[in-house]
């Protein structure tokens, strides 16, 4: 037994002495958070990279948990040369000097839709370009529209067009919307109320009007029955309940298209812009587009503040985001659209030729596009976790009843100006 | 040996039809509860053999009727609707998932995952067992101490304790290594906490008779204790290995993102992909059911060791 | 390894006796050795680990900044505990509730998993058991599978049009109108209940809004919410299988001649089973419920699958991982765990006291 236990552990001593790393002249980590799909598409992008750089090697890793895995990497100090940054994360992480920054180094940036150079602008600077990204629009079901007699949502469609269509659609197999308890999706209509996330000094901030508007049409809608959650209706989450047919609208964002493709191939739907809200005043005043307001979910390919090749790492990096990276995202399509609006009507191209045979209007897919130009991230400083629980919490709340509006506002208020005065001492 | 198998319970002295009566009904219950415990199981397996929009369309079907492995889209590359192999409760099994599972090194993954199951397994068997008796028979000062120590390293979040290990097992050189995922989990405290207890759940008479017939410690654990243990180790080869083949959160943090070292759990984890909305189901499920079965055979054959008498049989015969 | 020499019994004894401090010295270097390798592989692995985030939980790091950069974090003493403890306000609130949502869930979970545990492994231990071999790994089967996928399959079966819903709605009558949505109600059960007597919080008095710890005392009555009671059902139903093997496994320890006897005088299965087996379990029941109570009071696998923490079941393990890898706040974070550990230790010791001491020294 004892001599069994030491040839093992001899054996573990070889198979160490066996993994030494050979060292390249450069060689770049890239990490991205991917499905199997995007990982594919990723590798023949950069393959094409390693083609045109003979001298550059460049190893590309999806990581599972990948939050998790890039925070540990920052924490012990190693960290990729490349790598995905969700909009999320991006302030935390230039807030910790983890991000080189790309104001000098990124090729013609104002190629980029405005939205998401905001999104990863931070003081002024634009620390990396978005490589795809997703907005909201209003999915419908061409069928149960045909049904009810109603016209198709368009882009002039408003909050009152919404509710109409709403009430109208709603039966006894079906109800008119599908809108879950999440704030990803309800800052749209705050947004469409006029609300802002920043005020111009680029202080958070949380209006009451325009939240009070959003939650009172959430419970307007969910109270008579016209809308409700996918856990309502038995399901995952909204798309799904969409593509079994358990309601005629709900609000997703790109995602939802592969995902109806493969899942739901004979589904008659198609896309709109989100509808337009009340607007403000003040919105007004910004020069806005008064009324208008999606959301946009993005991931920019950022370049770590300790690489040792930096030179290379961006070139890599404006490749894949540059305007032929635009391209290949557009047709590889899986998809997030490409970050550039000169990509766009490639993108729309691609998906017409995989909707032939299917229930989907591709021509519709421009919602998705038009919302490029005017698109907000939702995002908080760091720190606001416990902001979306309780908005989020508020949300719920008030579609299932149990409190008002007014009270939900006042409520998350509160948290919010507890935890700006928690950031400030 | 307990080998007097007998069809109905011994201890009643009841009429035979009721003793018969009763033990049906026992029975009938027994199969009840081991349905409600596969039935989730019967579902992945049926429905990793649907095409995507067939499991839509009729999540629950379970019987399999021909035509077998139908193809899941049109000449255009689209899906089929559901309806197309699926309806009620039957559906045409498609091997759709299974080849993109295998089109994704899960071969590799699955010899990576078997092989450090083995290794782990084998040295928790050694080191738990070892560990376990000391706490449980051998008097050190410290004993005490050392067991609440171990005991504790149980209680706190282990998410906490990934920056940490990460930078340990940098500074160690394992990072991206096998090494680096053995020799943390070559012990483990659930482990020396299960030896201990059975350990002193069994009389020392035996122990003490061999120590004064002049066996020292190393002998008589290895001689005695450890054939008495059985049981015991049987349960701790079953969690071992099923804990290392289930290992998701050590093994990444160690391999991070060298695919060539990955196991079931970090393949299955890539499929779900970042957002579990847009899953595949097929691909994941029928990777479910293959991480599943080597396990529920292993635990099939370890299984047969539970059998009462076994400690005692060889020595108070 | 074979060499056992056999000398004279006799003198042996004798030796032994004579030298009882050198036999008392030997047993200690053996237990060291015996105890070595896991003691090493522990305390650079998970005590040194541990002893790092005590000391995080000292700081405002944000778990994110490189420890090997210039000035990753400053030093805050205890102002994190005295944020998650006593200062009132957004973090002591959420603590508190993910310590509420935690203890329900310890409370109907451990009881559940152990007497449903030990009577499966009863059932499948009984010696006219044909087919054992497959009653037992089909009762396992919930344990086997890893919990991501067991939580997958779960949530499918508990969606609100889902199996569950479906047999209830054929069993009981007007169910179906008005079924329970599993996995999205965060309306506490306890709550629930008084309900149903006319109790709410509009008619039961000033006193349930009197706040304890930022959490008003009637919210501290809820019970666990529906999803939340959903998540441990899960838990109960994947983790006895676990804990049957463990009773499997220590049955065998209890030498058949003692039934014999037992049978002998008359007793009945059931008597046998509550006077003999039980007691002789107690060890192993100190055991389980141990192990339960540590894994029960760190759930998170199934919180993250199931819920993401919404809908009232936030445990703590899961707020240490929310404020510590979406919240950057690695300092409250570990300060959490901290807490967490010192109340499992506390427990832990607790139920020693009540199961274990007589049975375990």
């Amino acid at each position: 037994m004892r001599t069994r236990i030491a040839l093992l552990l001899a054996v573990l001593l070889l198979m160490t002495l066996g993994s030494a790393a050979t060292a390249q002249d450069v060689s770049l980590e890239m990490w991205i958070a991917a499905s199997p799909e995007e990982l594919e598409a990723v590798e023949a992008q950069v393959q094409l990279f390693r083609d045109a750089n003979p001298g550059i090697t460049v190893t590309v890793s999806a990581q599972p948990e990948y939050d998790t895995q890039l925070q540990t990497a920052f924490a012990a100090g190693d960290y990729p040369d490349v790598f995905y940054v969700g909009q999320g994360k991006f302030v935390e992480y230039v807030e910790a000097g983890v991000l080189y920054n790309g104001n000098d180094m990124i090729e013609n940036p104002d190629g980029l839709y405005p939205a998401l150079r905001n999104t990863f602008t931070y003081d002024g600077s634009l620390y990396c370009p978005a490589k795809d990204f997703s907005t909201l629009a209003i999915q419908y079901n061409r069928d149960m529209f045909d049904a009810a007699g109603l016209d198709y949502p368009t882009a002039d469609w408003t909050w009152d067009d919404l509710r109409a269509a709403a009430i109208a659609l709603t039966n006894e197999n079906q109800v008119g919307l599908i809108a879950n308890a999440d704030l990803d999706r309800w800052y749209a209509f705050y947004v469409q109320a006029g609300g802002h996330l920043y005020d111009e000094e680029g202080n958070f901030i949380f209006e009451a009007d325009p939240a009070l508007q959003a939650l009172q049409l959430y419970a307007d809608l969910h109270q008579g029955g016209y809308a409700a959650t996918s856990a309502d209706l038995g399901a995952g989450w909204p798309g799904e309940a969409f593509g079994q047919g358990k309601g005629a609208m709900t609000l997703e964002g790109n995602w939802i298209i592969s995902y109806l493709l493969n899942n739901f191939p004979e589904l008659n739907w198609g896309a709109a812009e989100m509808p337009i809200g009340p607007g403000s005043a003040m919105s007004e005043e910004m020069g806005e587009m008064a009324g208008r307001g999606t959301l946009t979910f993005t991931v920019c390919l950022a370049v770590g503040a300790n690489t040792e090749f930096p030179t290379e790492a961006w070139s890599l990096v404006n490749f894949l985001t540059g305007e032929e990276g635009a391209a290949l995202v557009a047709e590889t399509g899986f998809g997030p659209m490409p970050s550039r609006p000169s990509a766009a009507q490639l993108y729309i191209d691609s998906f017409t030729m995989r909707a032939e045979g299917t229930g989907l209007d591709a021509s519709t897919l421009t919602a998705f596009t038009e919302g490029g130009n005017y698109a907000v991230a939702p995002i908080m400083p760091p720190g606001f976790q416990p902001f979306r629980d309780e908005l989020n919490q508020g949300i719920q709340a008030v579609i299932d009843g149990t409190d008002t509006a007014e009270a939900v506002v006042e409520n998350v208020a509160g948290v919010a100006q507890e935890l700006i005065e928690e950031a400030g001492g | 040996m307990a080998s007097t198998s007998i069809a109905v319970p011994q201890s009643n002295q009841g009429p035979k039809l009721v003793v018969r009566i009763v033990s049906i009904a026992a029975l009938l219950f027994l199969v009840l509860i081991a349905l409600v415990q596969i039935m989730p199981f019967v579902f992945t397996v049926a429905n990793s053999f649907k095409c995507l929009p067939a499991i839509q369309e009729a999540p629950m079907a379970i019987i399999p009727l021909p035509p077998i492995d139908p193809a899941c889209r049109a000449e255009n590359g689209n899906m089929l609707p559901g309806s197309a192999t699926a309806s009620g409760a039957t559906f045409n099994p498609s091997f759709e998932g299974y080849r993109a599972i295998f089109g994704r090194d899960f071969g590799r993954w699955t010899l990576n995952t078997a092989f450090l199951s083995v290794i782990v397994t084998v040295l928790r068997l050694g080191f738990d067992s070892l560990a376990g008796y000391a706490l449980a028979r051998l008097k050190f000062p410290g004993n005490r101490a050392v067991f609440f120590l171990i005991l504790g390293t149980m209680m706190i979040p282990g998410v906490v304790l990934l920056i940490p290990r990460f930078i340990i097992l940098k500074q160690l050189g394992m990072l991206n290594s096998f090494t680096g995922i053995i020799i943390p989990l070559m012990v483990d405290a659930f482990g020396i906490f299960l030896m201990k207890q059975f350990f002193e759940s069994i009389p020392g008479e035996i122990e003490e008779a061999a120590q004064v017939d002049g066996a020292d410690r190393f002998t008589i654990f290895f001689r005695i204790v450890l054939p008495m243990a059985t049981p015991a180790l049987t349960a701790l080869a079953i969690f071992s290995f099923q804990g290392m083949w289930n290992n998701f959160l050590d093994v990444l943090l160690v391999l991070q993102g060298n695919a060539s070292l990955w196991t079931l759990p970090l393949g299955l984890a890539l499929i779900r992909g970042t957002s579990g909305e847009t899953l595949d189901w097929n691909i994941f499920l029928a990777g479910s059911v293959i991480t599943t079965l080597p396990l529920a055979l292993v635990f099939f054959v370890f299984q047969r060791y539970f059998v009462e008498g076994v400690s005692y049989s060889g020595l108070k015969g | 390894m074979a060499e056992t020499t056999s000398a004279a019994p006799a003198a042996k004894a004798a030796q032994a006796a004579g030298s009882m401090a050198s036999k008392e010295r030997g047993e200690a270097v053996t237990g060291y050795l015996f105890i070595a390798p896991a003691v090493i592989v522990m305390m650079v692995f998970l005590v040194l680990p541990m002893l790092a985030a005590v000391f995080f939980s000292l700081t405002d790091w944000d778990g994110i900044k490189p420890l090997s950069g210039a000035a990753p974090f400053e030093m805050v003493g205890l102002r994190n505990y005295e944020r998650l403890l006593l200062s009132e306000g957004i973090r002591q609130e959420a603590f508190f509730e993910a310590l509420r949502n935690t203890v329900y869930f310890v409370i109907g979970v451990v009881p559940a998993q152990t007497i449903l545990a030990l009577t499966l492994a009863a059932i499948v231990n009984q010696r006219w058991l044909k087919a054992k071999g497959f009653f037992r790994t089909a009762f396992y089967f919930p344990s086997i599978t890893s919990s991501v996928v067991i939580s997958i399959i779960f949530m499918w079966l508990f969606t609100s049009n889902g199996v569950v819903n479906a047999i209830a709605g054929a069993i009981i009558p007007g169910y179906a109108a008005d079924p329970v949505t599993w996995l999205g109600d965060e309306s506490g059960v306890i709550h629930n209940l008084l309900a149903v007597f006319g109790i709410t919080r509009q008619t039961v008095g000033a006193w349930a809004a009197t706040e304890i710890a930022s959490v008003s005392l009637w919210d501290w009555l809820s019970g666990p919410s529906v999803t939340m009671s959903t998540i441990m059902i899960l838990n109960t139903w994947t983790t006895i299988g676990t804990l049957m093997v463990i009773y499997l496994a220590a049955l065998q320890n209890i030498p058949s001649q003692v039934y014999e006897a037992a049978t002998v005088d008359g007793a009945s299965s059931l008597q046998i089973f509550s006077r003999i087996t039980v007691p002789l379990l107690r060890p192993t029941t100190f055991f389980v419920v141990t192990l339960g109570l540590i894994g029960t009071f760190q759930v998170f696998d199934q919180v993250f699958v199931i819920s993401s923490g919404g809908f009232g079941t936030t445990t703590i393990a899961y707020l240490v991982y929310k404020s510590g890898y979406t919240d950057s706040r690695m300092g409250l974070a570990t300060a959490s765990a901290i807490i967490l550990f010192v109340i499992i230790f506390m427990f832990t010791m607790l139920q020693r006291r009540i199961v274990g001491e007589r049975a375990n020294d």
